[in-house]
């Protein structure tokens, strides 16, 4: 009984549990680096500076204009540098989660690999 | 055999037994895991292997931990099963044998947090529950099914609280455990409702993300130095929306989504004003939450009136400060502003800045979003004064908490509460806090005023657990009011000797002193009406006859002195205009009747020549009368519940001696009297009917006059007892005396100028000369009285001819 469920727990409810957590896992590190924000403001004067709609000469609005472009320009590097080390990271992360995913359906082998490894008696060789 | 409503060979029952039995194996299990990759690592960095079978060995401690903290320590229910053994909590289960009595459920409630929570909330404890419960199995089927019936009201979930309703419901003496515990069915429901919410605002703080948002939230919004130098970003702290505030958060979100940009939240102190701020900062920041788009993430910024107050230390730089702060908020595109107390920085004064004009062109722009909290009075008078802001604003207004909604608050609130003041809070309380805060708190509404008394109850907690009578004290030392029933030997003895006591004050009058003591006995054992008066009395009869004296023995031998009488004299309240100062605010008036029931709610009220008042203030203390309250200038509902209220008349005062001087008792005539004063137009027959005892005072008599001569000389020389000296009067004396001091008109008042004049003279005079010392006694006898009333006499009659 006891063997049975929790092989029974382990492919089954065990399994599905795995899964959602390395879905909520990722959401979480999507959410750390703001990724869907960043891109939907990419182009946003960074922190407002700059921002904002100016009267007076056309020379002043020229300048308003050109600043407010840098400070979109620099917003989108920011975001841009943020976006790509987020996405590397999620990359890494999902790599890791798949080991995971994947030793998680091995365990309950381990035993018996393990024996069997024994048997075949190699060892890796480092000296 | 039938599995009937519970299923102990469920598997659902095994795991969880299983889980009980590997709870203490978790930890052993972990550090085996390690060791075991350890040794594997080993013998494989020697090049051995053996190292692998130790590494796929690794793997069973590793799973059967993975599998009891992911499933067994908490095994998920099945709620739309129709047995017991798949709702039930499975730390419960765990302790149930396979087919448990109702013993064996109580164990198992003593046994888990659930229980606990129960025991220590509301006093009903496991192991109290195992005393009373069946040891019979068959009795277990109906638990079951109780269970069953209860889960269905709180979500299907049986919990511990599920099981201890369910036990409660089984006994046969379940109103008096009840009774004796003061809690209802009801109460119990609510807790495990209570209990639910908790264990749910514990899972969801679990997941809830450190930063919402993450490190880029804030990059397309502006700098913001000042704002957060000088006020209080709310959204740094997650505060969770009340269900009691649901919706008010709704309509500020709906109002500033909709681009409705001021708002002015409204409500009395105490309303909860300041929460409604604090919920909706950790509502917009709640990934989870319903909020549009357009405000995700905004943060709300509390700006204080004092801390700006003190940084602009020259004139006008609160003006220039507050425009910096709000140019930054909505330069910022994501800041919303929130000026707690808003009249602060609407008026001049102590502590407060008049920053109308800064202020007046931004709200009714719109453009900012800004959210300000006014006292109910102060926004109408700000409004009166300052229209265009009251008009630049939507208003929302916030009313008072119900009963419900505020033990709501109060169990929201309630961790927060016992975590910075150390101490566990018994429902009972809550309760108790709600209805006695309602009763005697007048400067704040619901849930603050319950709120207030919780935490000052903390000071009377017994061994950290703060109880019903730790809310009862708390309210009895801030106000003098005695709010428990009888529970004090000394205060025993007092109710039940109440006339003994009073007769030691005051001579004759048998009847209206039992009327008056059974009406204190009544209130204080618990089996009055708790929605009027302790008593309402009027007190009929001619002048002297110890009406008053009644009243002052009471407060003095009950009330803890004559200090805790109200006395107000009715013929000062002869116009119309005077039913003002009988409720007038105790910040105008503090010798109003309001006013000082308010701070002092446990007194006798001595209405005194009560048929002299106007008939406005009569018609004004009807309600006072039937339902104990009073309704204030400010419109507050002043309580006179633990007050004993006692009117005065002289009405029929002729009457009542001609009644006697035909030869009828006072037993004869009484009824006949009442009914003649209520036919007469003296005073309305709704007023006399409002009163629970109508009492009429005989005339003394003459041999009645010798106890009231006892009472003045037992007061002489208690003021005597200093210079240690003693008053006697011989038997003769005391003839002279009545014989001098009675007047059938007067009653015993007279009494007291003829003792003054013959008694008290006399004692002065040998003080003076010497011819008293101190331990001496000195005794008159009747010629000593005759002669010197007599002198006396001559003297009167001779300033009489002179004049």
């Amino acid at each position: 009984m006891f063997l049975v469920g929790l092989l029974q727990w382990w492919y089954g409810q065990g399994w599905l549990g795995q899964l959602a957590r390395v879905k909520q896992r990722l959401e979480t590190t999507l959410d750390l680096f703001s990724i869907p924000d960043l891109l939907r403001t990419f182009f946003a004067p960074f922190r407002q500076i700059s921002a904002g709609q100016s009267g007076g000469s056309v020379g002043t609005q020229l300048r308003a204009f050109f600043d407010q472009t840098i400070s979109r320009v620099i917003g989108s590097i920011v975001r841009g540098f943020t976006i790509i080390t987020g996405v590397i990271l999620l990359i890494v992360q999902a790599l890791w989660e798949v080991v995971i995913v994947v030793v998680w359906l091995v365990l309950p082998l381990m035993p018996v690999l393990g024996a069997l490894a024994l048997a075949i008696g190699w060892v890796p060789q480092w000296r | 055999m039938a599995v009937g409503l519970f299923n102990g060979k469920s598997h659902r029952a095994h795991f969880a037994r299983t889980a009980r039995h590997l709870k203490s194996w978790v930890l052993v299990l972990q550090v085996l895991t390690i060791a075991l990759l350890c040794v594997g690592l080993g013998f494989l960095f020697i090049m051995s292997p053996l190292g692998w079978l130790f590494l796929g060995l690794s793997a069973i401690p590793a799973m059967i931990a993975e599998w009891y903290g992911r499933y067994l320590r908490d095994i998920p229910l099945d709620i739309h099963s129709e047995t017991a053994d798949a709702k039930i909590d499975s730390d419960i289960l765990g302790f149930l044998p396979v087919q448990p009595t109702p013993q064996d459920v109580a164990r198992a409630l003593s046994q888990t947090n659930g229980g606990s929570f129960f025991a220590v909330r509301f006093g009903i404890s496991g192991s109290f529950l195992e005393q009373l419960g069946s040891s019979n199995r068959d009795d277990s089927e109906a638990l079951w099914q109780a269970a069953l019936d209860i889960a269905s009201e709180v979500g299907g979930r049986i919990s511990a609280g599920v099981l201890v309703l369910a036990m409660v419901r089984q006994m046969p003496n379940e109103d008096t455990l009840l009774g004796h515990l003061q809690l209802t069915e009801e109460d119990i429901l609510q807790g495990i409702r209570w209990y639910h919410h908790l264990d749910d605002l514990v899972h969801a703080a679990r997941s809830y993300p450190r930063k919402p948002g993450g490190i880029g939230r804030d990059w397309s919004f502006g700098w913001i130095p000042n704002l957060s130098r000088f006020g209080q970003n709310l959204s740094e702290v997650h505060t969770p929306v009340s269900p009691v505030r649901k919706d008010v958060v709704q309509q500020l979100v709906g109002m500033l989504a909709g681009g409705r940009e001021a708002i002015a939240v409204v409500g009395q102190n105490g309303s909860g004003k300041s929460e409604v701020i604090h919920e909706l900062a950790g509502h917009l920041m709640d990934p989870t939450a319903d909020v549009p788009r357009s405000l995700r993430y905004h943060q709300v910024f509390l700006l204080d009136a004092a801390r700006l107050l003190s940084a602009a230390q020259q004139r006008g730089g609160a003006e220039a400060l507050v425009t910096a702060l709000l140019a930054e908020a909505y330069g910022a595109k994501n800041i919303i502003v929130a000026l707690d107390n808003a009249q602060l920085f609407l008026e001049d004064g102590m502590g407060s800045v008049d920053l109308s004009t800064v202020l007046l062109p931004i709200l009714e722009a719109g453009r900012l979003p800004l959210i300000l909290t006014f006292d109910e009075q102060r926004f109408l008078e700000i409004s009166k004064r300052q229209p265009a802001i009251a008009n630049a604003v939507q208003r929302i207004n916030l009313h008072p908490t119900d009963a419900d909604d505020t033990v709501t608050v109060l169990e929201e609130q309630l961790p927060l509460l016992e975590h910075r003041r150390k101490v566990v809070y018994m429902y009972q309380a809550l309760k108790e806090a709600y209805t006695l805060s309602q009763r005697y708190v007048y400067d704040v509404v619901m849930p603050g005023q319950a709120v207030r008394l919780l935490d000052s109850a903390t000071e009377y907690a017994e061994g950290n657990l703060v109880t019903v009578l730790s809310v009862q004290k708390a309210i009895e030392s801030t106000i003098g009011v005695k709010t428990a029933t009888v529970n004090d030997d000394d205060e025993r003895e007092t109710l039940l000797n109440l006339e003994t006591m009073i007769h030691e004050r005051m001579v004759g009058q048998d009847h209206a002193v039992t009327v008056v003591a059974d009406a204190l006995r009544r209130a204080r054992a618990g089996v009055r009406n708790q929605d009027r008066p302790v008593g309402t009395f009027m007190f009929l009869g001619p002048t002297g006859v110890g009406k008053t004296e009644l009243a002052k023995s009471l407060a003095d031998v009950y009330f803890g002195g004559e200090g805790a009488m109200i006395r107000l004299d009715m013929n000062e309240f002869v116009s119309p205009d005077d039913v003002m100062r009988l409720i007038a605010d105790p910040t105008r008036d503090s010798s109003s009747l309001t006013a000082r029931i308010m701070k002092q709610p446990f007194s006798v009220i001595l209405l005194d020549e009560i048929e002299k008042a106007h008939s406005s203030v009569l018609s004004t203390l009807l309600q006072l009368l039937d339902e104990g309250v009073l309704r204030d200038e400010k419109n507050r509902e002043v309580s006179f519940k633990d007050a004993i209220i006692i009117a005065t008349s002289n009405a029929g005062a002729s009457r009542i001696q001609e009644f006697l001087h035909r030869g009828y008792s006072l037993e004869q005539f009484e009824d006949a009297f009442v009914d003649e004063l209520i036919n007469s137009t003296i005073f309305h027959p709704e007023f006399l009917n409002r009163f629970d005892e109508i009492v009429v005072f005989r005339p003394l008599e003459k041999k009645e006059l010798y106890g009231v001569i006892d009472h003045i000389v037992e007061g002489l020389n208690k003021n005597l007892a200093g210079k240690k000296v003693t008053v006697t009067l011989a038997q003769d004396a005391k003839d002279v005396l009545v014989e001098a001091g009675y007047d059938p008109r007067l009653g015993a008042r007279p009494m007291r100028r003829v003792v003054q004049r013959a008694v008290e003279s006399t004692v002065a005079k040998k003080l003076l000369s010497g011819d008293l010392q101190p331990g001496e006694t000195l005794e008159l006898a009747g010629v000593d009285i005759s002669g010197l009333l007599d002198k006396k006499k001559k003297a009167d009659q001779l300033a009489l001819t002179d004049s």
